[in-house]
Formats: C-alpha cells, sequence, structure tokens
C-alpha cells in the first residue's frame, strides 16, 4: 500500500469520525438554544396573556372566540397559583395535518375568584428540520472535505512526492562501479534533502569500498603470487641437490605440490572475486562451438590417455555475446570436470539443443549433496587435491550472465545443461 | 649468451640467477625501472626477463624503450597477471613470450631456449647428443640417424627434459608445460608417468640409452652424461 493511500484512509476515517461526532453535538446543542428560545417565548407571551386577562373589561365567556391559536383557558378545580410549567406534548396539528411535538407552557391563576389554567403551545417542528439541515450541511461537508483530500493528494503526488520518486529512479540506475556522480533531484523538503544526502553518502561509501576491493583483488594476486615464485623456485633449486635422500625429496615433493595448490587456489578465488565485482564487462559475440572445439581439441592428449571416449553430437551452434575470457573458462571447466570425474574408458558426451550445451560424462557416485555442488570447496571425500572451486567458478559464470545451469545424475552418469 | 633480469622481488632474482648460471648463461639483473633503463642503454642483451609491476614503473615501458633502440634479442615478460588481455597487451607490445607467475624454473629455462633458437637460427636448428639429434624446426628426432616416431606430447617432453638435462624436473612443471590448464595437477601424475613409459620404451626400442631417470616421488631427469 502506497504511504500517501494510507495516510489518506487514516485521514478520511478521522474526518468522518469528527463529523458524525460533531453532528450529533451540533443536533443537542442547536436543540438546546431552540428549547430554551421557544421556552423564553412561551413565558412572554404568557404574561402578556395573564396581564390581558386581567384588565377590567375582559369577560370569561367571549374569550372562547377570541383567542388566538394555541392558546386556551380552562376552570379548574383546585390549583396551585402563581407557577410556570412547561411541558412536552404530541398533538394532532391542524395546519400540518399530522402529529407532531408541541411544547406547552401552562399559568395557574385566579380570575374573578374562579381558579383557571392558562396554557400556550408551540410547535417545536423547527427542531425535526434542524436535524435535516444539520444532516445535509454535515453530507455536504464531508464531500467537500474529501474532494478536496484528493485535490490536494494529486497535487501532492505530482509536486511534492515526483522529487522521491526521481530520487528512487537515480539510485536505480546507478552503476557502482562507474564513478559517474551522483545527481539527485534538489528538493525543497526537508525530508527528501536529508534522504538524498544519506543515499549520496551511502554511495560514496560504497563506492570506496568497491574501489578498494577491486584493488585489493588485483593487488592480491600480485603480492601473493610473488611469494609463491619464489618459495616455488627455492624447492626447485634445493630438489637439485644430489645428496638428499629418499625421505628429504619426499618432503620436497609434498612442499612443491602445496605450493602449486596454494597458487592455483589463490588463481580461482581471485576470478571468482572478479567475476563479483564486475570485472569481466566487455562483450563481443561468440560463436559457442568454436570456443567448444578449441578447447577440446587441447583436451585431446588427456582424453586420450585416460582412454575416454568423446561423442560430439553437435550440429549446430549459437552466438552469445559475452566476454570471451569467462566463456572459456566455463567451458574449459565444464570439460576439466568431465574429464577428471571421468573413469578409465569410460565417455564424454557433448550436444547443443537450441540454446543449451549438454556435456555428460561417465563417473563414479559423488557424495556431495547435488544442492551443495555448486558451493565454493564442496569437494567429494577422497579427492583431498581437488580445489572444489572449479563448479563454483562454473555456477558464478552462469549467475553473473543469467544462464541456468542443470545437474542430473543417473546411474553413473552426470550430465550438466547450461541454457544460455 | 647475455640475459638481463628485470624483477623487484631479489630472492626471486636469486633463484633464477642460480638455476640459469648452470646453463652456462651471463645474467645480469635489475631490481627496478630506473636500473633496468641505466642497462638496457649501457650494455646489450641477448635476452630480457620484464617483470610488468615494478615500484618505480610499468614494465611496458621498458619494452618500448628497447623497442625504439631497435634491440634484436628476445623479451620474456614475466608477470602475476594473467588474464587473456594481459596476455594479448604483452605480446602486441613487442614481447616474444608471456609467462605467468609462479612459475617452474624449467619452464622458465625452456622457454629461454626456444627464444634463443626462434633469435639465433630463425627457427631452424637442431641438437645433437651422444646418439640422440632433435631437429627443432621438423619437430624430429633421430637414434642413430634412425627417425624416431613420436607424438607432439612425447616430442615436447623429450625436448623439455632435454633442455632441462642434468635437473630434476617434478611431475607438475612437465604437467604445466604440456598441457597447462587442460589438466589438474591431482591427476599429473598418472598422465606424465604414461606419457614417459611410452616416451622411453620407444627411445629404448630404437636402441639408445635409458636417459630418463626416474626420481622416485618427484619426478623425471634427463641424465647429462
Amino acid at each position: 500500500m502506497k504511504l500517501l493511500t494510507k495516510t489518506t484512509l487514516y485521514f478520511i476515517t478521522i474526518v468522518l469520525l469528527v463529523l458524525f461526532i460533531g453532528g450529533i453535538v451540533f443536533y443537542f446543542y442547536f436543540k438546546s438554544i431552540v428549547r430554551r428560545e421557544v421556552d423564553n417565548e412561551l413565558t412572554t407571551n404568557m404574561h402578556h396573556f395573564a396581564l390581558i386577562l386581567h384588565t377590567k373589561n375582559f369577560k370569561l365567556d367571549s374569550t372562547k372566540l377570541l383567542l388566538p391559536l394555541g392558546y386556551a383557558i380552562k376552570p379548574l378545580a383546585k390549583i396551585n397559583p402563581g407557577i410556570f410549567s412547561f411541558k412536552d406534548t404530541i398533538m394532532f396539528d391542524l395546519s400540518s395535518q399530522r402529529y407532531q411535538t408541541f411544547r406547552v407552557i401552562q399559568y395557574q391563576t385566579y380570575f374573578k375568584k374562579t381558579p383557571l389554567q392558562l396554557s400556550i403551545q408551540e410547535s417545536l417542528i423547527i427542531i425535526d428540520e434542524l436535524i435535516e439541515r444539520v444532516a445535509v450541511a454535515i453530507f455536504f461537508l464531508t464531500l467537500f472535505l474529501l474532494g478536496g483530500i484528493f485535490a490536494f493528494n494529486r497535487y501532492f503526488i505530482h509536486q511534492i512526492w515526483s522529487k522521491f520518486f526521481q530520487t528512487l529512479e537515480t539510485i536505480q540506475s546507478i552503476e557502482i562501479s562507474k564513478n559517474d556522480k551522483l545527481e539527485l533531484p534538489v528538493s525543497e523538503i526537508y525530508e527528501f534533502t536529508l534522504l538524498n544526502a544519506v543515499f549520496d553518502k551511502m554511495i560514496s561509501r560504497i563506492r570506496n569500498d568497491y574501489f578498494n576491493l577491486k584493488e585489493f583483488t588485483e593487488n592480491i594476486s600480485h603480492e601473493i603470487q610473488n611469494p609463491l615464485a619464489i618459495i616455488k623456485s627455492k624447492i626447485e633449486l634445493l630438489s637439485q641437490n644430489e645428496k638428499l635422500d629418499e625421505e628429504q625429496i619426499k618432503l620436497i615433493h609434498s612442499l612443491q605440490s602445496n605450493a602449486v595448490r596454494l597458487s592455483n587456489l589463490d588463481k580461482s578465488l581471485i576470478l571468482l572475486a572478479k567475476i563479483n565485482n564486475n570485472q569481466f564487462s566487455e562483450r563481443e559475440n561468440i560463436n559457442i562451438i568454436d570456443v567448444i572445439n578449441f578447447h577440446l581439441s587441447n583436451f585431446e592428449d588427456v582424453i586420450q590417455t585416460k582412454q575416454i571416449t568423446v561423442q560430439n553430437k553437435i550440429n549446430s551452434t549459437f552466438q552469445i555475446h559475452a566476454d570471451i575470457n569467462l566463456i572459456n573458462i566455463l567451458i574449459l571447466n565444464l570439460l576439466k570436470n568431465a574429464v577428471r570425474h571421468n573413469l578409465k574408458g569410460g565417455t564424454i558426451d557433448l550436444a547443443i539443443e537450441q540454446h543449451q550445451f549438454i556435456i555428460g560424462n561417465t563417473g563414479n557416485e559423488q557424495d556431495v549433496n547435488p544442492d551443495e555442488m555448486f558451493k565454493r570447496f564442496a569437494k567429494a571425500t577422497g579427492q583431498p587435491e581437488s580445489l572444489g572451486l572449479g563448479l563454483a567458478i562454473i555456477d558464478k559464470i552462469c549467475e553473473y550472465y543469467n544462464y541456468t545451469i542443470q545437474y542430473l545424475y543417473n546411474n553413473k552418469y552426470h550430465k550438466f545443461i547450461i541454457s544460455f | 649468451m647475455k640475459i638481463l633480469i628485470i624483477e623487484d622481488e631479489f630472492e626471486l632474482v636469486e633463484s633464477i640467477l642460480s638455476f640459469l648460471k648452470n646453463e652456462g648463461y651471463t645474467c645480469e639483473y635489475a631490481l627496478n625501472y630506473e636500473a633496468a633503463i641505466e642497462k638496457i642503454l649501457l650494455y646489450t642483451y641477448n635476452i630480457i626477463l620484464v617483470d610488468l609491476n615494478l615500484p618505480d614503473g610499468n614494465g611496458f615501458n621498458i619494452i618500448k624503450q628497447l623497442k625504439t633502440k631497435n634491440f634484436e634479442g628476445g623479451i620474456i615478460i614475466v608477470s602475476a597477471r594473467n588474464t587473456l588481455d594481459d596476455r594479448v597487451t604483452g605480446l602486441n607490445s613487442g614481447a616474444d613470450d608471456y609467462l605467468v607467475k609462479p612459475f617452474f624454473l624449467p619452464e622458465l629455462n625452456a622457454r629461454i631456449k626456444s627464444l634463443i633458437r626462434r633469435v639465433n637460427f630463425k627457427g631452424s636448428n637442431s641438437v645433437e647428443f651422444n646418439e640422440l639429434k632433435i631437429n627443432n624446426s621438423e619437430r624430429l628426432v633421430y637414434i642413430h640417424n634412425e627417425s624416431l616416431d613420436l607424438t607432439k606430447t612425447e616430442y615436447d617432453l623429450l625436448l623439455f627434459l632435454f633442455t632441462n638435462k642434468g635437473r630434476v624436473i617434478s611431475k607438475e612443471s612437465i604437467a604445466e608445460h604440456l598441457w597447462g590448464d587442460y589438466i589438474d595437477m591431482a591427476d599429473s601424475f598418472d598422465f606424465v608417468y604414461t606419457h614417459v613409459k611410452n616416451l622411453r620404451k620407444k627411445m629404448l626400442d630404437k636402441g639408445a640409452c635409458n636417459y630418463i631417470q626416474t626420481v622416485y616421488g618427484v619426478g623425471y631427469k634427463f641424465i647429462a652424461n
């Protein structure tokens, strides 16, 4: 839900609640005002009425015809003189032809020693009308407010939030690997300026980290390979010594092969880091079959020595747009994997289907979980010299170019399907 | 044969010097850019090894200087940078070979020898050793003047061992020389063993001495005498 929708909903709820409660309060307030007004008027009229009654030439008998509508004189047996009393009563109203609430004032007095009750009634129809008016007024007020909110929000989105969305767009399209200046839209709103400042700071920090890391991975290659080169060369010089006994030769050889392993490990890790850092951004059109055939021919010797039969069923090809370095590494690693884990006298099957490269090979069942297989250093037991990085590199390259890789195993047969 | 080694790691320079001295080369070295420039301006060399990353300069500039001086010897770049781009840039700059660090000393030796052959004889020469004759331009081997039928790998293997004769060559360096990235080091023992076995058998069948000696647990050695 958008922030604006959410706040608008809250706002509307509050407005409706306020208007509803306000309407009820208004109603009772107006009602009490109207009643007071009616009561005051009735009291005044009653004073006049009583005054007229006490004038000397007023005759009780003739009054009935003379009295205005709502005025009444009623003789009573016993009275409690001098007191005004009010009451509400429902009566049939002749003018509107229906029952209505009337306010009645009663006053008991003696007229020439005759106890009488004077009464004046007034219709309270005005209060019914009041409810109607208040309801209509609130209805229009609500409409007006909602319309106002809606119009205001549209203005809000387009005028004020537009800067926010521009910022988002800029952030989304920014490339960390390029040193472009971050140009965020200038806004007069404090919060957005703050947001921009935070983004600006964040991006420059990320960039800084990125370039540091990039420099580090570049330097580490040189820095680690140099001492390794020294170690390797010293071991070689040492191994030329003819006075060495068998035990010493074994030790030297162990040093040698581990130095080689360390060097290969370092190269592989640097490669993974470089891919992670987007350092292979060059793209060119590559014919996949050329890459496969090139590496396959280089493997010929190894394949022959291991007595592996290659069943090359590739009869079509396709172009991919990628960095040639990475595609070389991808194909090389796939072939190497198929050779390395193959059985003596086994087979390798190669095929291309549409945009898929399929490579299958015979080989013993691996005790690595297929889901774990593409992780770094996931290697089968009994192969301590394997770096466990070949498949991780394959996986990383596929991830980098959004290729999908599938691994299938069935009855001593491994199959990788790369969909480009 | 005069070789200049331009490399900032003194310990590595020491190893290279010690290894190449046995081959009968005269070696000099420069530990930084400035010293290297001075040397190439004052003296002439047959082979120059250049490290690209020097503390006070870039190896490419040294190669440029050499080219403007009409340097006629061979240039081998020695670098830790190993992407295709680096190699292409290196070779395009005028270098004759590109060796990635860390390398095996016998590999360096083989590259230097191969470069000397190319520079001196423009690719055509042959070496003789007792009953053995290796013709580099035709890539053929003769024993008692009878040609020996070798595969490409066997020929490369023999030449590599012969180039480093008298030295113990580890199976790792042989594997790297023959197959490079195309083999896992873990597999190398079996592979090298198979090819050495075949090569040795072919040579013995033609009546050659058993020159290729197995150094148990390490590798092989081409006996020098």
